[in-house]
């Protein structure tokens, strides 16, 4: 029997407004005057996702389409697809490879006509490039890695990274050590950016963190909570076997708290001030600008 | 339950409410009833700066922290970066600034004594 709906549109619809509701006032604070006068609501894009697109209860190309407007009413950004493969192409650990779908292109079309921001984060590598080709807007992979460092499937390799900037966009580099690979840490973080900015320009590189804050004390603290039966397998089993080991010393070196020592490390590494400027949210504001435009 | 002991009262400059509170060896900063951070949940700041120690090669780099807190950041930059570098502190609540001089001082080594400007 069919799953009652689950992810389906409207309960979406519900989580997002309730999320976005929130944190209205912090995007108000994020950005200037004359962008918020370009929303009638006074809002702006949240970097959020839409993981599930158009892949239940289909009736037509128009009806899913029009799904795009009405999350990015919300404030809502789309990813073109997740890491399994949907109606608009394949998602990253598809081994097909298989790239964007009829209406994939017309689902980016919309998004460039509406205002979102095409985000291919978790999108598959030909995904990515047939996105960008279509994509007449800056596009982005809001939180990945540099496959030319590591080749993970959740990194861009050069080829996605410079279609991607060449839609005048930007990759945000995620804090998961096992994407970084090398030493998993704060410095490994830092190689992936400055091998970011010298192949493609700190116009094109940003942080895309990915990660919550995780405390010393969470895993004594979950320990107290009764388990809950196993609701679906994790994504993360789609991820490539290895032995990688991350260890928490690593996690705790690229929490978003750390941001300040982010900046630290950009400038440990001899990066001028207009690129960490450009690098910590000068970059994300243009693209969003130029969507709204 | 041990009951939390207010040290300090002030305002931010749009108006908010910021108070320092004390539970044994425990503080915690409250900004309008929410805390804003705890002694008690801290670490990534040293485990960063602990990672970041040897891979620089700027000269005589400078660095501007925004938001002194309890100290951690700016301990970690201080920590990480050479002899040579320039750190300075903005922090918009003088209060602050004075609780760091006084009770949070010893939670990450009174790094402002060390050689930030503040």
């Amino acid at each position: 029997m069919r799953r009652a709906a689950t992810g389906a549109p409207d309960q979406r619809l519900a989580h997002f407004t309730f999320l976005t509701d929130h944190l209205r006032g912090v995007l108000r604070q994020a950005v200037t005057p004359d962008d918020q006068k370009r929303r009638a609501d006074g809002g702006l894009s949240l970097f959020h996702r839409q993981r599930r697109s158009a892949d239940q209860q289909w009736l037509s190309v128009e009806d899913e389409l029009r799904y795009v407007r009405i999350f990015f009413e919300l404030g809502v950004t789309w990813y073109v697809t997740y890491n399994r493969r949907n109606r608009l192409g394949d998602g990253c650990a598809e081994t097909a490879n298989g790239g964007l779908s009829d209406f994939g292109r017309a689902a980016v079309t919309e998004m460039n006509r509406v205002g979102v921001i095409v985000d291919v984060a978790h999108s598959g590598w030909q995904t990515s490039l047939e996105a960008a080709k279509q994509s007449s807007k800056p596009m982005v992979a809001s939180h990945t890695t540099c496959g030319g460092i590591y080749p993970h499937i959740r990194s861009k390799p050069d080829e996605v990274i410079r279609a991607i900037a060449d839609t005048d966009g930007y990759v945000g580099i995620c804090c998961i050590p096992r994407f970084l690979r090398r030493s998993g840490d704060i410095a490994a973080l830092i190689d992936h950016l400055e091998y970011a900015v010298k192949k493609f320009g700190a116009e094109r590189v940003a942080i895309g963190t990915d990660t919550a804050y995780t405390s010393q004390y969470a895993a004594a603290e979950s320990r107290k909570i009764p388990p809950r039966a196993k609701q679906r397998e994790r994504f993360a089993s789609l991820w490539p076997e290895d032995d990688f080991q991350t260890t928490a010393a690593m996690n705790e070196s690229v929490a978003w708290t750390n941001w300040p020592l982010f900046t630290v490390g950009m400038v440990q590494r001899g990066f001028k001030d207009d690129q960490i400027r450009k690098i910590l949210g000068g970059n994300v504001l243009r693209v969003a600008r130029a969507a709204l435009a | 339950m041990k009951p939390w002991v207010e040290l300090g009262r002030t305002k931010t400059p749009d108006g908010g409410d910021v108070r320092l509170k004390q539970r044994d060896d425990e503080y915690s900063i409250v900004v309008d009833g929410v805390e804003l951070m705890s002694s008690r949940v801290h670490g990534s700041e040293g485990s960063g700066g602990g990672r970041l120690r040897g891979s620089g090669r700027a000269q005589k780099p400078s660095v501007l922290v925004g938001g002194l807190g309890m100290g951690f950041t700016l301990r970690a930059a201080l920590d990480l970066l050479p002899a040579d570098a320039s750190v300075t502190v903005a922090e918009l609540v003088p209060e602050v600034a004075e609780w760091n001089r006084g009770p949070l001082g010893p939670l990450a080594g009174d790094p402002w004594r060390i050689g930030a400007s503040i």
